[in-house]
């Protein structure tokens, strides 16, 4: 942190402090075997519509020297992947591909004036995008946040390996701490510092899992609500001042209010009528034979990011969408959050002895690809906090904890983010029979990786491939996709495919007949983590 | 890793067509990657001869060349982003005979028509090339899981607060053996979940608070047990019970923790502060903050409490040696109900140290601002309790999506 930065936070006039902190995630799909992989486009559609449009809006901020301090979590999977020069490549490739569609589009709009201003906005936009990538950020974003924290703008933590659930990884001690650990070494070998905040996938906390963290030198974490209103016993502050487990670590609890008021369909802002409809994309509007091109090989619809109708209603009548009424609903939201925090925080701090602290987490995902106007609406935010009122500063946690380095000591409950704030989302009748096996080849690691410390040549390469098949195996995000009903046989697939590949790769270790061709070409398809050592999981 | 992706009704679901994207740049890219004595192991899987002799690029070259000789006959259309010398040296391995001048487009004719046939000719009896840059499954690989590991386990998992998700394995030979144990009776033996409230105690076996019975299915493999009260503590044995009420246990579970419905009751507070390198010192009440914060050599122990009468300074009580204090409940007072360890603390303290437990202390203020007690005028935990609001991104995004497919009504 700069010292410019550290002199604004103390001792400032402000009378609490707002911590947006956003999370970015992607579980690990990369398909070098198929042309055109469906599921790689979740990649693709987050770069465009999320990441590099949030990185340009706090870079407009910064140029203009507007006080920002936001944190993000960026994954491993998710850096790995942004750091993976052949997806880097396929992404231009689909990047390229959109620029040629918009710029039909534009042919095609000719006769429709407001759609084709709407088809510029989206050719200039993609335009942006491809320079930005290209020429500024050279083609590596993770630089590019990383250049946001060295400078002190930004705080990053550090994330589990895999995304594993950890509370129903919870059986196997050396999976939970391999999640962790793993996920924090990368962390160390990519920002080069420590990270002192980690975000637990899907907020899945249970009681012990902080020692876990505490092991590996994390200062804090963040929790769902409950998990701190229900701590044991009793927090003062409720969620507005983290509370220490008896461990010491830090745990910060979401503030329902400012959720609601951004992810709720009925109240939140996402929903309101000037903004753009998310589902009615061209891909599925217009003619196949024109639009085939641009979407999967085998024709199968996924979206171009083109979307000309705004939201309108509640009915499926839908209104050709207009970027300036959008714009200015941004603006008023903006200050509607800010004023609700201002209220907030105004409250709070006339019933506390110190200043409180509103915990808003959200998905990365939420600004820019669901809620295209997210990006822009944080800017507005960010820039009113800055000049137009003195109650709120923006800070991260760990800020806070500088300046309130004396909390209360309590025991969290368990607690998730997940559909009903506990672990039914992924432990439930469609995808409870994966946790069996996850167990048992964690059991099998353990086995495999004791005893064999000094293993070498391609009994280790065989040991490290076991391990990262293991933690490909563990992500969360299978079990969720399964239960949401979307890409189910995919996420079936991932989690059989590497859970077979390490039962195998196990067989071939203990009969010591290791087939090496065969682990080449594991190790080039599932090639997270290069640095791995099996050693981890004792 | 089987070919099929994703597949809808829009899919032709064409088994022929190619799936395989194989850009001799991108093959060239990952390669460049690699050190030489990586790409001399590939050479020599991939059969390439005189690979020690060769130089990087030239291992390159081989391997890359290889590889796309290896995938032509799926994808065919790799040939179009070859170069002349990459189509020159795919005739040179297929064994085609061409004029070192020939055009191009005659170089892809004959590749296509010679090698793409002859390979896809072979194809049915050859088994698919083992080329590195792709996953071919093992013909040994199961599809399928086992049922059974034939490891004897139970395991519990927390659902949510009223629901626990309990697995099982049963190795064939402990079934032998306890159906054996249970003798003429365990035909009608029932298989059963025997659970024990654990909560707040050491369980030994015989001092849980109390249990309850949960017949199954043993084929089932798995069950969801609804419980009648959160935030309690169970550990369980999976058994058979005979029609005289003899239970006969086949393996334990491990212990699992159910989460809380509500807020705590409005306790003893404590506080504690943390220095970067996670040093820990625990402030009792009249402690100021500020005190502490000066000299933080704290013990590392975290079961150590140290506070301060009006008298003596931090840094000397903390150089005193201070006993520790043992969790273990052995004490005959606590044998059959949950121990309050913060009344345990508070007797041990009273002797070591001698001064005054206030009951309701204030939190340790640093500006010294008068304040009215938080907890007299707005209970802030109850206040986000009422609003709370879990999962609402994750349900928010999904039930929509669903409405607007027609997959739901609202």
């Amino acid at each position: 942190m700069t010292k410019r930065i550290r002199k604004q936070i103390a001792g400032g006039e402000e009378k609490g402090y707002l911590s947006i902190i956003l999370h970015a995630h992607l579980p690990f799909v990369r398909h070098p075997e198929h042309e055109d992989f469906l599921e790689e486009y979740w990649f693709y559609e987050a770069i465009t519509e999320t990441y590099i449009p949030l990185l340009l809006q706090l870079e407009d901020l910064i140029e203009e020297g507007v006080h920002l301090r936001l944190t993000f979590s960026l994954t491993p999977t998710l850096v790995s992947m942004l750091l993976d020069r052949f997806l880097q490549s396929r992404y231009l490739r689909r990047l390229e591909r959109l620029i040629g569609l918009a710029e039909k589009e534009i042919r095609r709009t000719k006769s429709q004036p407001e759609f084709q201003a709407l088809a510029i906005m989206y050719h200039n936009h993609f335009l942006r995008v491809r320079d930005a990538f290209i020429k500024r950020y050279d083609r590596d974003l993770v630089q590019a946040f990383r250049r946001l924290q060295d400078l002190g703008y930004i705080e990053i933590i550090a994330s589990a390996a895999t995304h594993g659930y950890l509370p129903l990884l919870s059986i196997n001690p050396s999976a939970v701490r391999t999640q962790i650990r793993v996920g924090v070494g990368h962390y160390r070998q990519i920002f080069g510092q420590n990270p002192k905040g980690f975000w637990l996938p899907e907020c899945g906390y249970y009681p012990g899992l902080d020692e876990f963290l505490r092991e590996q030198g994390v200062r804090y974490t963040i929790l769902e609500t409950h998990g701190i209103t229900r701590a044991v016993p009793r927090p003062r502050y409720g969620v507005y001042s983290p509370i220490y487990c008896p461990s010491g670590l830090a745990v910060f609890g979401r503030d329902p209010e400012s959720s609601k008021q951004v992810w709720s369909s009925s109240e939140g802002y996402p929903g309101d009528y000037d903004y753009r409809e998310f589902y009615r994309d061209i891909a599925y509007d217009l003619d196949m034979e024109y639009i085939k091109p641009y979407i999967h090989r085998d024709g199968i619809q996924i979206d171009t990011g083109i979307k000309y109708y705004r939201i309108t209603g509640k009915g499926n009548h839908k209104e050709v969408y207009v970027p300036e009424w959008a714009e200015k609903k941004a603006g008023i939201h903006a200050g509607n959050f800010l004023f609700n925090r201002e209220r907030q925080i105004e409250y709070l701090s006339s019933v506390m002895d110190r200043k409180p602290i509103v915990v808003a987490p959200y998905d990365a995902e939420l600004f820019g690809h669901w809620w295209f106007e997210g990006p822009i609406w944080l800017n507005f935010l960010i820039r009113k906090i800055a000049f137009n009122q003195k109650t709120i500063r923006l800070a991260t946690p760990s800020e806070y904890l500088e300046e309130y380095p004396v909390n209360q000591v309590a025991t969290p409950s368990m607690s998730s983010w997940g559909h009903k704030g506990f672990n039914e989302v992924w432990l439930n009748g469609s995808n409870d029979w994966i946790y069996r096996h996850l167990h048992r080849a964690a059991d099998l690691m353990e086995r495999l990786s004791a005893g064999r410390s000094r293993a070498r040549g391609l009994t280790k390469r065989a040991l490290n491939q076991a391990a990262r098949e293991l933690l490909l195996a563990q992500a969360s995000d299978w079990a969720f996709i399964i239960n949401s009903k979307t890409m189910v046989e995919y996420a079936v697939k991932r989690t059989k495919n590497h859970l077979l590949r390490f039962h195998e790769l196990y067989r071939q270790i203990e009969e010591r007949k290791i087939d090496g061709a065969w682990l080449s070409s594991l190790e080039y398809q599932d090639n997270i983590f290069p640095e791995i050592s099996a050693k981890v999981f004792n | 890793m089987a070919r099929s992706s994703v597949r809808t009704a829009a899919s032709n679901g064409d088994q022929t067509s190619p799936g395989i994207e194989m850009e001799i740049r991108t093959i060239k890219g990952e390669l460049q990657a690699k050190t030489r004595q990586d790409l001399i192991k590939r050479a020599l899987e991939l059969k390439i001869p005189g690979c020690h002799q060769k130089k990087k690029q030239e291992l390159i070259e081989e391997i890359a060349i290889t590889s796309i000789y290896q995938l032509l006959p799926r994808s065919p259309q790799i040939i179009r982003n070859l170069t002349r010398r990459d189509l020159l040296r795919l005739c040179e391995m297929g064994g085609i005979k061409v004029k070192r001048r020939s055009l191009k487009s005659d170089l892809v004719r004959a590749v296509k028509k010679t090698l793409v046939k002859k390979q896809a000719a072979k194809r049915p009896e050859s088994p698919r090339p083992e080329a590195w840059l792709s996953a071919p499954e093992l013909p040994t690989m199961p599809e399928h899981f086992p049922d059974s590991y034939d490891v004897t386990r139970v395991v519990l998992l927390p659902v949510d607060l009223y629901r626990i998700h309990v697995y099982w394995d049963i190795a064939k030979r402990d079934l032998e053996r306890v159906r054996n144990q249970i003798g003429k009776e365990v035909e009608r033996a029932q298989a059963t979940l025997r659970f024990y409230d654990t909560t707040h105690i050491f369980f030994d076996g015989t001092n849980a608070h109390s249990s309850f019975d949960v017949d199954i299915n043993l084929q089932a493999g798995n069950w969801y047990v609804h419980l009648w009260s959160p935030g309690r503590s169970y550990c369980m044995d999976l058994g058979f019970r005979t029609g005289d009420g003899r239970f006969f246990p086949i393996v334990r579970s491990n212990m699992a923790e159910m989460p809380p419905a509500h807020p705590s009751e409005k306790g003893k507070e404590r506080y504690m502060l943390v220095s970067e390198d996670f040093k820990r010192l625990e402030i009792m009440p009249q402690l100021s903050a500020k005190e502490c914060q000066k000299d933080l050599t704290c013990h590392p122990n975290p079961e150590t409490i140290s506070g301060v009468s009006e008298s003596q300074n931090p840094e000397e009580i903390l150089n005193q040696p201070v006993k520790q204090v043992q969790g273990k409940v052995r004490n005959d007072r606590y044998e059959s109900f949950p121990m309050d360890m913060d009344k345990v603390l508070q007797e041990k303290l009273a002797e070591l140290y001698r001064f005054r437990l206030v009951e309701s202390p204030r939190p340790p203020s640093e500006s010294g601002q008068v304040v009215h007690s938080a907890s007299e005028e707005a209970d802030l935990t109850e206040m986000n309790e009422r609003g709370l609001t879990a999962g609402i991104s994750s349900k928010v995004m999904i039930l929509r999506k669903e409405k607007d497919l027609g997959l739901r009504a609202d």
